[in-house]
């Protein structure tokens, strides 16, 4: 079973279970994938359906007919191999303060999702910077698989959305539409692909509003949503997540993987978040930053594997750490930081989160809350 | 309608959409016509009435250039806000190679068309003095009127005080055609021209006039008079005398001494003349003393106390004058002319490239650029006066005003040199702020060489004295250049057009490299 048969076969447990917004989604996602007018104009005409018919119980079979028709279509479709798109060797970036980023490798697949973690001013946001063509390297090279005619040409295929976004004008509709426009859409399909795009990010409602009447969570889809229009190779986001809440992280997160792994016209993502344990989730490959220097979250150096080997365990509890040394320290510790409100334990490889919470029982020990972080880059910033 | 057609040009041709193109256009040329169909009705003649010869400008009114002045900058405020709410290049939306430069031509044309109004006005309003009469029927009723001159008041040709060696010789008398001739005399009269007639046509009208008197051809004098008073009554214009009688007061041959003077109008107050007179700077009033008024020709009325003496017997030249002198300048010398459409293209472009540049590079750059300019504006002024002063004129071919506009030359050169040079660096750097301001400074580049150039040919003419007066012998370059004026400022435009292709292309580049 292929990508696409997947996502088929999970569309039909989203309208068993009645979850008819987020099927409405992968519809709207297949529906993008036919790159067929017709297909545009069915679903086109079914959101405007589902405008004046939304408690309708018609409504799972519409999408069943729906989805069916656009899977016969799309199964003969050939899916697309999932190429690298960038490449970067050493890349380093001095500024003439004593910062300097870098040396930075990375590879970038279609169809990939990297995260950049790592604290304020260590070099994010440069990266995605360098990346987008906005900064040029100090040294190092960055090579992008696809053809481009000169750098200007190059920059529109690297489509980089800065943490602060600049003021939309007029309509947001309008906006979309202009956007459409220049990137080739033919004047038959610019409105109906616009339509899907903007119902696609749940915008639907928004598509007249003004700029300064959306909050900031919707202001960044609709910049996803021109991101969208664009056809852009490589998508370079800086803080997302910033000023969205815990639900509309998560929205927001499943739309960058639904839309980066398309089974038909997969695009690569690097996107840079505070929010570790959201971006881990979503993301195939997750890089630290600290003072410029990189560390991945998977594949890393032999000192890095040995200490991910080891079992470490974030929790709060109301005991001193001395209180918790005494007792930890008989049972494989390694060490016990305490860590603006919590305590990182590290302990042997062969112990287990498992044996830790028997530890706990036996000890009767307090805890609030507790996460094992041996896998994420949340050790980074402890280390 | 216009919603429709934006609709259409956004999914099909989104930069005219962008640029708002076909509403400001429209817009514009409404109001073009409107000004267009209000200079046609201001245009309208009024033949009673004469004009103020001390207004310079004629045909266009102040309150047409205020208003056109304010409507521009209205349409070009307006216009702005909604084309600076989209920017396809400054968040790189796909752009192909003539993109920008089509851009450049949209907005080129919009400047045109929003800067003409009072030119559309002063275009009608001299169109409608030509639409009068063709002009071949035009130049016939001239040569009517400046024939008919000669037998009405006005002054004459040659003047009494004679200066033979160096002594002033009081004549009392002339020869034409071998026979004597008081000054005094009809022969002698002035005669009234407009500009539409060439100076050829001038010596030959009075020639032919004069022929008629010498030989005694009253008939054709009778003839002009009588087309002269079908001219008045056509515009409804009136004289107190009829042909017959304006024949009578003035023909009489073969001296043409004793005649009666017949006033131009029947307002004009008549002044005599006092051939005894001695200028008296003190008693100024005095000296136009109207002791010398012959009453039997004028007549005397008292308003306010003042005595005042008008023609007793007039025909309307005055209004004629004025109303066909009119229709001659819209021929002959017309205020919409190609200089003033010169100046209208030049200032269009200026506006267009600042616009443009602008758009393209980004406010923080543009204002920099400004500043800079500004404080280098300055500072080689300031260069060029000490320069100046301290070489002095001597030592240096270009001063002041010359050595300031030669040393922007050669800075926009070197503007163009580092330009070109730093686009193959990695990082924009200054760049954005050298391109504003070689946007501005490259339409100004060729007129500059040129006028630099005109300066130093100046040095190469020569003189000599003869007759104890200089006389200027002109150099070959300095008359070819004089020459070329005209030319080359529309040879400039070509150029100007040409190099912003270059540029277009090369702001794509620019736009490429790398922030920082």
């Amino acid at each position: 079973m292929n990508d696409f048969q997947k996502s088929f076969e999970e569309v039909k447990d989203l309208i068993k279970f009645g979850d008819y917004a987020l099927a409405i989604k992968r519809l709207l996602d297949f529906t993008l994938d036919t790159q067929n007018i017709e297909f545009y104009k069915k679903t086109d005409q079914f959101l405007d359906w589902i405008d004046e018919n939304q408690n309708s119980t018609t409504l799972p079979e519409k999408i069943l007919t729906l989805v069916n028709d656009l899977y016969a279509f799309l199964s003969d479709k050939p899916l697309k191999t999932k190429e690298k798109i960038l490449e970067a060797n050493g890349l380093i970036k001095k500024y003439s303060s004593s910062f300097s980023l870098g040396p930075i490798n990375l590879e970038l697949f279609e169809g990939d999702i990297v995260g950049l973690v790592g604290e304020n001013g260590n070099g994010k946001t440069t990266l995605l910077r360098l990346l987008c063509g906005e900064l040029y390297n100090s040294s190092g090279s960055i090579k992008y698989n696809f053809d481009y005619e000169d750098h200007y040409d190059l920059r529109t295929k690297l489509v980089y959305i800065p943490q602060r976004t600049d003021t939309w004008h007029g309509s947001m509709y309008e906006n979309l539409v202009f956007t459409a426009a220049y990137y080739g859409y033919t004047p038959e399909e610019n409105n109906l692909i616009v339509n899907l795009t903007i119902a696609r990010l749940g915008l639907r409602k928004f598509r007249n509003h003004k700029w300064k009447d959306l909050s900031s969570g919707y202001k960044m889809r609709f910049e996803l949503a021109r991101m969208l229009l664009r056809k852009p190779r490589v998508l370079l986001i800086d803080e997302p997540l910033a000023n969205l809440d815990i639900l509309a992280q998560q929205t927001i997160l499943e739309d960058f993987k639904a839309i980066a792994k398309s089974p038909f016209r997969p695009i690569g993502i690097i996107l840079s978040s505070q929010q570790l344990y959201e971006v881990e989730k979503t993301s195939d490959q997750v890089i630290f930053l600290k003072n410029g220097i990189q560390k991945n979250l998977h594949n890393t150096t032999i000192n890095d594997s040995e200490k991910e080997n080891d079992l470490i365990i974030e929790f709060d509890s109301e005991w001193s750490q001395g209180s918790l040394n005494k007792v930890l320290s008989q049972k494989k510790l390694i060490s016990l930081q305490f860590n603006g409100g919590t305590y990182i334990a590290t302990f042997d490889n062969t112990k287990t989160m498992n044996d830790f919470m028997g530890d706990i029982i036996e000890n009767n020990i307090p805890v609030n809350y507790m996460r094992n972080i041996s896998n994420s880059t949340r050790r980074f910033f402890v280390s | 309608m216009l919603k429709k057609t934006q609709n259409y040009l956004l999914l099909n041709h989104p930069l005219l959409w962008n640029i708002k193109f076909v509403p400001v256009f429209i817009i514009a040329a409404i109001i073009n016509l409107f000004f267009f169909f209000g200079g046609y009705i201001y245009g309208v003649i009024d033949f009673t009435k004469i004009k103020d010869s001390y207004r310079y400008n004629d045909s266009t009114p102040v309150f047409v250039i205020f208003l056109s002045i304010i409507l521009s900058l209205l349409v070009l405020i307006i216009w702005i806000v909604y084309y600076i709410r989209n920017n396809a290049f400054k968040t790189f939306y796909p752009k192909k190679r003539m993109s920008l430069f089509k851009e450049w031509g949209l907005i080129f044309i919009l400047c045109i068309v929003n800067c003409s109004y009072f030119i559309s006005f002063t275009y009608a309003y001299e169109l409608r003095a030509r639409h009068y009469y063709e002009k071949n029927e035009l130049v016939k009723r001239l040569d009517i009127l400046s024939k008919a001159s000669i037998f009405t008041q006005g002054g004459y040709d040659r003047s009494e005080d004679t200066i033979i060696n160096q002594q002033d010789i009081k004549r009392k008398n002339f020869i034409y055609f071998g026979k004597k001739y008081q000054f005094g005399s009809l022969l002698n009269k002035s005669m009234e021209n407009f500009t539409l007639q060439s100076r050829e046509k001038d010596s030959i009208n009075k020639r032919t006039v004069m022929h008629w008197l010498v030989e005694n051809r009253k008939d054709s004098v009778k003839n002009i008079l009588t087309q002269f008073q079908n001219i008045s009554t056509e515009h409804n214009l009136k004289s107190n005398i009829s042909t017959e009688q304006w024949m009578d007061l003035v023909y009489n041959y073969p001296e043409f001494i004793n005649y009666k003077v017949v006033g131009n109008d029947s307002f004009s107050p008549v002044y005599g003349y006092n051939s005894n007179y001695i200028y008296d700077e003190y008693n100024d009033e005095y000296n136009y003393t109207q002791n010398t008024i012959d009453l039997s020709i004028n007549i005397r009325k008292i308003v306010k106390k003042d005595t005042i003496y008008y023609p007793k017997y007039y025909v309307p030249l005055s209004q004629l004058k004025s109303a066909y002198s009119k229709m001659s300048k819209a021929w002959v010398n017309p205020e919409a002319n190609t200089t003033v459409l010169l100046g209208l293209l030049y200032f269009a472009l200026g506006l267009s490239v600042l616009i443009f540049s602008f758009r393209v590079t980004s406010g923080r750059s543009w204002l920099i650029a400004a500043v800079s300019g500004g404080i280098l504006v300055v500072i080689t002024a300031l260069i060029s006066v000490i320069i100046s002063e301290t070489l002095g004129r001597e030592r240096l071919l270009l001063r002041n005003e010359y050595l300031f506009i030669a040393i922007w030359a050669v800075l926009t050169i070197i503007l163009l040199i580092y330009y070109c040079i730093a686009l193959r660096k990695k990082s924009k750097g200054i760049l954005g702020i050298v391109l504003n301001l070689l946007l501005w400074l490259i339409p100004f580049l060729l007129p500059v060489i040129y006028d630099v150039s005109h300066k130093l040919a100046a040095s190469l003419n020569t003189d000599y004295i003869k007759d104890e007066a200089y006389v200027m012998v002109e150099h070959p370059l300095y008359i070819w250049l004089d020459q070329y004026m005209g030319i080359m400022f529309f040879a400039n435009l070509i150029f100007v057009i040409l190099s912003m292709y270059y540029f277009t292309i090369s702001i794509k580049k620019w736009k490429g490299i790398a922030e920082g």
